[in-house]
């Protein structure tokens, strides 16, 4: 008799570590991985990195050229599914007719949101989501005299680093009142704006772009709200992005903002897992929790996935948020809880005398329950380790490095 | 464009930059005088005292010189604090034994004869312990044992292999000129099991030294040159341009099977972040001895059972600051606990490889 194969929706970390934790668990069931990208598993943090010169191309590549055909997993690139019928455990595959599965996992991902202005076919147009970005953006650069870049998280201030440290006169238009509102406080990002001021970059708070016209079919102005005419070649558009749910909606799965499941990361319907940046999952009250978008999250999640559709089990358990990233000659590493204004919590912030950074410890009751280092990040994984264990700062060894830093303003 | 991402692209055959040009020349050279002298042994005719002397000299003050010059190079380049302090250690443990100590200018400095053998350790340097070197010198056979089967040994559990990149003679070189070719070490899972050559070469090893106590020259004489000539320096140190640095160390050095077994067994670890690997394998392509370094970072094990020589290039590249010598205090209950009296704070971020734009 022959067993079903395996079907893997999607082909990002999420994917190849279920498929991983499926040959783990020792069953050597098909595994056949559609995705609608054009190639083999690459690591989306890696893209930055690259456009910063700090690693290889091919280092992007997740997993080696024989990773396939060693673990006999079918991978089908640039092919879409377009249904899922749960109950004759079937997929249509577009244009390809319909496959039997024995169990379906679910990892989309996310797409960038697109605002109306960047819904038209202009070259010029770009984020910083995929491989091909890298290309275009590459290619874009050296012939670009200016650039636009919109959004208020991290893919934005990359975009406008990449595109500033090419030397591309960059403006960086946000439509908040600052810069990555959900992890910085008003000090931390008034202190980034300055900064990226001081290295030429313009930044306009309280706008967005409202229209964007082209020539050639190439970018060339784009118009603010407050009625700016921008010349520019490049309109980065890094304005956030959502979660795939489309094909989870259309079974019939529960989703909110992205697939809802429970920690062993099966959706509502039998037989068909989630995971990734399109799950949610079910915290304990039965609310499903916020996606948290990040590389070890969907890791984790993909492995859960992965043995427990070879018929393990295995519960997925949340880590401690650690959010790491670079700018303007800036390490940035925001740990834990670190949304500014937050109830019940007492916040210290250190900053560094020579204007190079700062550390902000948030405490509750005197536990640390975050912490958002910006400069000198040698401290994120001690205090990573410190609010895992849930420890108050005042229980810590005399010497250690961030009590001393909450005492005395130094590790 | 999209076809750029279809198929991979073979990888670009490098050329070498001048630093590596004239690394390669120097390699050359060493080898080159290496072989005059010794098939001047083996095949019996005699070099001319002139020529023995002058190349003879040419030899220690060659490697000398590159160990200095291209440490300076990897200094410049790296821009990093430990990888200054150990090519710091490089040079000065080079110019201490290879010139003032041991060298060329241990006769006019009047050097007493154990000085000569501080850095010596079996079975890298045989003639500690084997009486073919030294038939009755009995406080320096004791000197030799040891240091080479219980003080390294000891320290090779606490600090790991640090032995092999701060201090050893073919260290030295490696991680010098041999700094410049690092990435082209052979990867991978089936070259890794070849580091168990290693153990025989130890056995090899071990077997002429007992022979050698029984008065069997001949063996040892033979292990001397496939070994320690044709092994260590031929094959070793030739194919740094096209294998890396390390092949020597990797693949034959009874040294590196000595202390790597202790080190495996050992506290020396270095410590990952799961949280921050982004699985791109920089790590895996500086790491000279071919360790898989991604697969531990990214599943957030330390990288304890492996032969590292803590050489620190992992840590430096990581884009993500992923690795630690130092444990974090999450990676596991032993440092929650108050019993840890004091904390290390990790050395100031310094992200630097070799071709920082």
């Amino acid at each position: 008799m022959t067993v079903d194969p395996y079907i893997i929706v999607g082909n990002g970390v999420a994917a190849v570590r279920a498929a991983e934790a499926i040959r783990a668990q020792g069953d050597d069931t098909r595994i056949i991985v559609f995705t609608d990208q054009e190639c083999a598993f690459y690591s989306r943090p890696c893209l930055y990195y690259i456009m910063l010169g700090r690693i290889e191309w091919e280092d992007a590549w997740g997993r080696p050229n024989s990773f396939y055909p060693l673990n006999n997993i079918d991978l089908r690139c640039s092919t879409r599914i377009s249904r899922i019928d749960p109950h004759a455990h079937m997929v249509e595959v577009a244009g390809h007719g319909r496959l039997p599965y024995s169990r379906l996992l679910l990892a989309t991902g996310t797409h960038g949101r697109t605002p109306p202005w960047a819904d038209q076919p202009l070259h010029g147009i770009v984020g910083l989501n995929t491989l091909l970005d890298v290309v275009s953006i590459t290619d874009l650069l050296d012939r670009a005299r200016s650039a636009v870049v919109v959004g208020g998280g991290l893919t934005s201030i990359e975009l406008v680093e990449v595109c500033r440290r090419w030397g591309v006169p960059t403006i960086f238009i946000m439509r908040g009142s600052r810069f990555l509102e959900s992890q910085l406080n008003d000090e931390e990002a008034q202190f980034i704006h300055q900064r990226l001021r001081g290295l030429g970059v313009e930044v306009l708070t309280h706008d967005e772009i409202t229209s964007l016209e082209g020539r050639d079919g190439r970018v060339s102005r784009a118009i603010t709200k407050s009625g700016r005419e921008i010349a520019c070649d490049i309109a980065g558009c890094a304005v956030g992005v959502v979660p795939d749910k489309e094909l989870a909606e259309g079974a019939g799965a529960e989703t909110k903002s992205g697939t809802v499941v429970d920690d062993h990361m099966r959706t509502t319907l039998p037989d068909i897992y989630a995971a990734g940046d399109c799950a949610q999952v079910r915290r304990t009250d039965g609310t499903p929790a916020p996606p948290e978008m990040l590389w070890y999250v969907a890791g984790d999640m993909g492995s859960v996935a992965g043995a427990n559709m070879a018929g393990g089990d295995a519960t997925y358990r949340r880590r401690i948020f650690l959010n790491v990233s670079e700018f303007c000659g800036l390490d940035f590493c925001g740990v834990g809880a670190i949304v500014p204004g937050q109830e019940n919590v007492q916040e210290t912030t250190i900053r560094d005398s020579r204007g190079g950074g700062s550390i902000r410890l948030v405490t509750g009751e005197g536990v640390l329950i975050g912490a958002c280092f910006l400069g000198d990040v040698r401290l994120a994984d001690i205090a990573r380790g410190v609010i895992e264990r849930g420890a108050r700062l005042s229980d810590l060894p005399v010497s250690h490095p961030l009590r001393l830093l909450a005492e005395r303003g130094s590790p | 464009m999209q076809q750029a991402c279809l198929a991979r692209p073979r990888r670009a055959r490098r050329r070498f930059d001048a630093a590596q040009w004239a690394a390669a020349v120097v390699v050359i050279a060493l080898v080159a005088l290496f072989a005059v002298r010794r098939f001047a042994d083996v095949f019996g005719y005699q070099l001319s005292p002139r020529t023995d002397r002058w190349s003879g000299l040419a030899i220690w003050w060659i490697y000398w010189g590159s160990v200095v010059l291209f440490g300076l190079v990897v200094i410049a380049r790296w821009r990093n604090t430990y990888f200054r302090w150990r090519t710091l250690s490089v040079i000065a443990s080079q110019t201490l034994f290879g010139i003032l100590l041991a060298g060329p200018l241990a006769p006019s400095l009047r050097v007493p004869d154990f000085a000569r053998h501080i850095h010596l350790t079996w079975p890298l340097h045989m003639s500690v312990i084997t009486p073919y070197a030294q038939r009755h010198d009995l406080p320096a056979f004791v000197y030799g044992v040891i240091i080479s089967l219980i003080a390294w040994p000891i320290l090779a559990h606490f600090i790991g292999m640090r032995y092999c990149s701060w201090f050893c003679f073919c260290g030295n070189l490696a991680e010098t000129a041999g700094d410049l070719y690092r990435v082209r070490g052979p990867k991978g899972p089936a070259r890794q099991s070849l580091d168990n050559v290693g153990y025989v070469v130890f056995g090899l090893a071990a077997l002429v030294t007992v022979l050698a106590w029984l008065h069997f020259d001949r063996p040892f004489q033979w292990y001397d040159f496939l070994v320690a000539f044709f092994v260590a320096d031929v094959v070793g140190i030739i194919t740094y341009p096209f294998l890396g640095s390390r092949v020597w160390c990797r693949f034959f050095c009874p040294l590196r099977a000595m202390l790597g077994w202790h080190s495996r067994r050992g506290r020396f670890a270095i410590y990952t972040s799961h949280h921050r690997c982004i699985e791109c394998g920089t790590c895996n392509r500086y790491c000279e001895m071919g360790i898989d370094v991604r697969m531990r970072a990214r599943e957030g094990i330390p990288l304890r059972d492996t032969e590292c020589v803590a050489c620190g290039a992992c840590i430096a590249v990581c884009p993500r600051y992923a690795l630690s010598f130092f444990p974090y205090p999450s990676a596991g209950e032993a440092m929650a606990a108050a019993n840890v009296r004091r904390f290390r704070v990790p050395f100031k971020r310094q992200l630097a490889t070799p071709r920082e734009r």
